[in-house]
């Protein structure tokens, strides 16, 4: 185990190194020039000037990227062209609505994914189990801005449930949550499901119903725990898909999030937020996938650990 | 003195299956408390799943449908051929208990009493541990003191013992008969295996496509068998220094489970066949207390 955490570690520093090197490069060979976008086409030879400098811009590029690389390590991402703000701050700030988004949403899946998986696989091609495979199967099809979109046309325009807008942390994020959570939990759902009917068809839940446990605490306590390593290995991964539902569905209802911060940063060609939000969302989804690594790791090694066989 | 009640009987019993197969056909027979019936039969005969009719199983086995009459004590417990597969790998050996202890209505004995009775480790160490870091004989004697944490009246060990080597086969037969004793247990004892069912067993069923065809004591029919099959069973049986051998199979095959009713079952393998045995089917007769067979020969040759 200690093993693995350190090979993640480098894992996790290498590829943040890569992306970095990759988006401040990729960023500088585009056409057109930063300072003009910021500062608009009518500013004078002077201010353009005055910004270059400012920036750095005016620097060869390797010392760019090495001031860039050196910022950092030490958590400095730069300050915003537009707003001439440190970026860490407002990107801390607009990060923390994406992720309450993408774990509500990851809550809500769950929420809707574990007890309907447990019933469906109670009774397989049962009338609920046909059902609830047909609805997920609906789900499935449709992205989670389409489900967002319905969501404001019936809640919030034709019932008036919801309200349109808001600020915070209010009742306006529950569509968006719902929608994040309505799109993932089909996959949740079905693979709990398959799981707990092939668990349920191994001898252990034939001894253990024989021997009078009943059916609901055997698909709870047993099949359920003995099925959660595989599913929580795919919600780790659902969970970085969720991040970007996040940062899609924030466009759809309005919300100042991470998402919204870097489409208008990328439409001003502000380089130190996009380099920054691009390196955040590496290091989401590099998490993610040590999180999913460890899941699995610790449960196929469930019980190989503590002493050997003895006769 | 008076026979108690048996601890389980049942009279014509049949377990069928939607696509047509008939594996169990009219089975009738008595278990008596403390006291080892052995089914013995080649694979296929149906004992297994005679067994799991017994037991009450077909409420967990798709397509299982089973007819006929069972009667006897209700608490009832199950060990089987693999222990390995039939404990929770999830769970430890202590929460194996927890789980057990609290089925049984009013339980007398402890987790470390039963460990202890069955010959198990009683610390910690030992109860921490996951099913599969514990070895086959280990994992027998956990499912044995589990199913007396459900204090049961008859205990069904489907080939419980085959998996396991020599010696820990020997010493699980010894537990099993000491249960016999101590308990009261009526064991129902599925084998394919003549040396086990020799060695543990008071009463005998013979198994043959479906159908017990012959029933007597063990000491009775290890001596004296009357039925071909039983006969051509012992012939083809390796002796004790082949113990651990399979059992070598008589000439010919088994009819399968979908077979239809006809003559004898056994008539193409059947050394003694007479003509009155390809048409009709031999009925189960008592020919003396505890001695019955279905054969025409036996019933030609004594008379009935
Ligand atoms: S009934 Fe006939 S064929 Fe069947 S076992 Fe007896 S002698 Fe053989």
């Amino acid at each position: 185990m200690r093993r693995l955490v350190f090979v993640s570690f480098l894992q996790l520093v290498g590829t943040l190194f890569i992306v970095s090197t990759l988006v401040f490069f990729i960023l500088r060979v585009l056409p057109g020039d930063p300072a003009r976008a910021v500062l608009g086409m009518q500013a004078n030879e002077q201010s353009v000037q005055r910004f270059r400098q400012e920036f750095g811009l005016d620097r060869p590029v390797v010392i760019q990227y090495t001031e860039w690389i050196s910022g950092l390590v030490r958590f400095d991402f730069g300050r915003s062209f537009s707003n001439r703000q440190p970026v860490a701050p407002v990107l801390g700030q607009r990060l923390g609505l994406t992720l309450f988004l993408a774990v509500g949403g990851m809550i809500c899946a769950l929420l809707l994914a574990l007890p309907m998986g447990v019933a469906a696989a109670r009774k397989p091609w049962g009338r609920f189990d046909t059902l609830a495979m047909g609805v997920s199967h609906g789900l499935m099809a449709f992205p989670e801005f389409w489900i967002g979109m319905v969501g404001i046309l019936l809640f919030s325009v034709q019932l008036k449930l919801f309200p349109l807008f808001g600020t915070g942390f209010g009742i306006h994020l529950v569509l968006p949550v719902l929608a994040l959570g309505l799109n993932r939990a089909p996959i949740l759902f079905r693979t709990l499901r398959g799981g707990l009917i092939q668990e349920s068809s191994r001898s252990y839940a034939l001894f253990f119903r024989g021997s009078g446990v009943p059916e609901r605490r055997l698909f709870w306590k047993y099949l359920l725990r003995n099925q959660l390593p595989s599913v929580s290995a795919v919600a780790a991964i659902q969970f970085g898909y969720l991040l970007g539902g996040a940062i899609i569905i924030e466009q759809v209802f309005a919300l100042p999030g991470l998402g919204r911060l870097l489409m208008s940063a990328i439409l001003s060609r502000d380089l130190p937020v996009i380099q920054a939000g691009v390196i955040l969302a590496a290091l989401a989804f590099t998490l993610v996938g040590f999180a999913t690594d460890i899941i699995t790791h610790a449960s196929t090694s469930q019980g190989m650990t503590r002493g050997k066989p003895n006769g | 003195m008076a026979r108690p009640d048996p601890a389980l009987w049942c009279s014509n019993v049949h377990v069928r299956f939607p696509d047509g197969s008939h594996p169990v056909r009219g089975v009738s027979l008595r278990v008596y408390p403390g006291q080892v019936f052995a089914l013995i039969g080649e694979s296929g005969a149906g004992k297994t799943l005679l067994c799991r009719a017994l037991y009450g199983l077909q409420r967990f086995i798709p397509g299982m449908e089973v007819m006929g009459t069972i009667g006897g004590a209700a608490e009832k417990a199950m060990i089987f051929q693999d222990p390995g597969q039939f404990l929770n790998p999830g769970l430890s050996i202590e929460g194996h208990f927890k789980e057990f202890l609290k089925l049984s209505p009013r339980p007398s004995l402890t987790m470390e009493q039963l460990l202890r009775y069955v010959g198990l480790p009683e610390n910690r160490e030992f109860s921490r541990k996951k099913p599969r870091l514990l070895s086959g004989g280990q994992q027998q004697r956990v499912m044995i003191a589990l199913s007396l944490a459900l204090e049961p009246k008859v205990l069904f060990a489907d080939e419980a013992v085959t998996a396991l080597d020599g010696l820990t086969r020997k010493t699980v037969i010894e537990l099993l008969r000491q249960l016999c004793q101590d308990f009261g247990l009526g064991i129902i004892f599925v084998t394919h295996d003549l040396h086990v069912a020799d060695s543990l067993a008071d009463w005998v069923g013979v198994m043959y496509a479906g159908r017990i065809v012959e029933l007597q004591s063990a000491e009775n029919l290890f001596t004296q068998p009357l039925h071909p099959y039983t006969k051509g069973l012992f012939r083809s049986h390796p002796g004790p220094e082949h113990r651990n051998s399979p059992l070598i199979e008589l000439p010919g095959r088994m009819p399968p489970p979908d077979h239809e009713d006809g003559g004898c079952p056994f008539f193409d393998r059947c050394p003694e066949r007479m003509a009155v045995c390809k048409q009709h089917l031999p009925e189960m007769k008592e020919l003396s207390r505890g001695v019955s067979v279905s054969c025409h020969r036996v019933f030609q040759d004594r008379g009935y």
